[in-house]
């Protein structure tokens, strides 16, 4: 088995180093990378929109403050463990302020789709898929996540969550399971 | 290449870029495919969900996120930043390990060791540094995965 680092990760070390060192560019760039993301991942975990912005900036802040222990694994994994981590705190605190992320649906919701039919369902199928994630049990859910939101290659979801890689598989494959079948199912 | 080979690949990296269309579908895939009309099906589901939970899983970020400050007027640049603990500890280590080397030898003094300490601890510290900026001592196929 090959052990050694992907090259991406050398890629993302260096663009954490000159975030570290002040380079504006670099930070822009791990924000327009990453923000986004972080950001999904705070209203998915039920977050208002306004809170999840504030969360997500406090990711990106403690991220930034302890960029010097960030090795051996990608970014995203790494942003990805910082912001479960900042998650599990907000929910510890006594402010927060829960509503279902499906509704209402976000009026920043994206559509790749032009057409204006095709626009909606885009926007309903986005909506389906967050009431139904949000139904899900972890690690379920936190697996879904990591694999097509932070696109975290499954050897890492597995080294990081401590789950083999072939259980991983398949609650991957039970995860796009549910959520088709709700889509289907919904109406 | 047998179904069961081919639910395995199915979530690897290579695949998830040819799902997502960016790029060509793996050779080995490719042949499997060729000749299984069930794998067929399971690639072209696993290909609408790809494409479908990569998009509709992302809300739109507010604009106020893009124009978060730069990080040094958050805070400033310093050694903490640079270095953690882990690198100190590894410094320690080295320096550690090269007073003891040199104590080992029959006209070792106090001073030597001493020295040899903090020469050992500059260069794990250097070491670290110097890994951390991309470059490593290591041939790549001795790395480890941390």
């Amino acid at each position: 088995m090959n052990t050694a680092p992907p090259e991406s990760w050398a890629a993302d070390q260096a663009l954490a180093r000159r975030c570290v060192l002040g380079d504006e560019k670099a930070w822009s760039e791990l924000i327009r990378r990453f923000g986004r993301r972080i950001f999904s991942h705070c209203r998915l975990a039920g977050l208002k929109a306004g809170d999840a912005e504030d969360v997500c900036q406090e990711v990106l802040v403690s991220a930034f403050r302890s960029m010097a222990s960030f090795r051996g694994c990608s970014l995203s994994t790494w942003l990805y463990r910082l912001t479960r981590r900042r998650l599990a705190d907000y929910y510890r605190s006594p402010q927060r302020r829960l509503i279902s992320v499906g509704e209402p649906l976000s009026p920043t919701m994206p559509a790749p789709a032009e057409d204006p039919v095709a626009k909606l369902s885009a926007a309903e199928d986005a909506g389906k898929i967050h009431r139904a994630i949000e139904t899900l049990n972890e690690p379920l859910k936190g697996i879904l996540i990591a694999y097509y939101l932070y696109e975290t290659p499954i050897r890492e979801i597995a080294r990081e969550s401590g789950i083999p890689i072939n259980t991983i598989k398949s609650h991957l494959h039970r995860g796009r399971k549910h959520l088709r079948g709700r889509l289907e199912v919904q109406p | 290449m047998n179904c069961q080979d081919f639910d395995n690949r199915l979530y690897d990296e290579d695949c998830r870029k040819a799902l997502l269309g960016e790029s060509d579908v793996p050779e080995d895939m490719r042949n499997h495919l060729h000749g299984c009309p069930h794998c067929r099906e399971i690639w072209s589901e696993a290909e609408i969900d790809t494409r479908l939970l990569s998009r509709a899983l992302l809300f739109e970020a507010p604009a106020s996120l893009a124009l978060l400050s730069p990080p040094e007027q958050l805070a400033p640049i310093s050694l903490r930043n640079l270095i953690d603990w882990v690198d100190l500890g590894r410094a320690f280590s080295t320096g550690a390990i090269v007073s003891t080397l040199i104590a080992i030898l029959p006209s070792s003094t106090f001073l030597w060791q001493w020295s040899g300490f903090w020469l050992g601890a500059a260069c794990g510290l250097a070491a670290a540094l110097l890994e951390n900026e991309g470059f490593s001592l290591l041939p790549k196929e001795l790395r480890l995965q941390a």
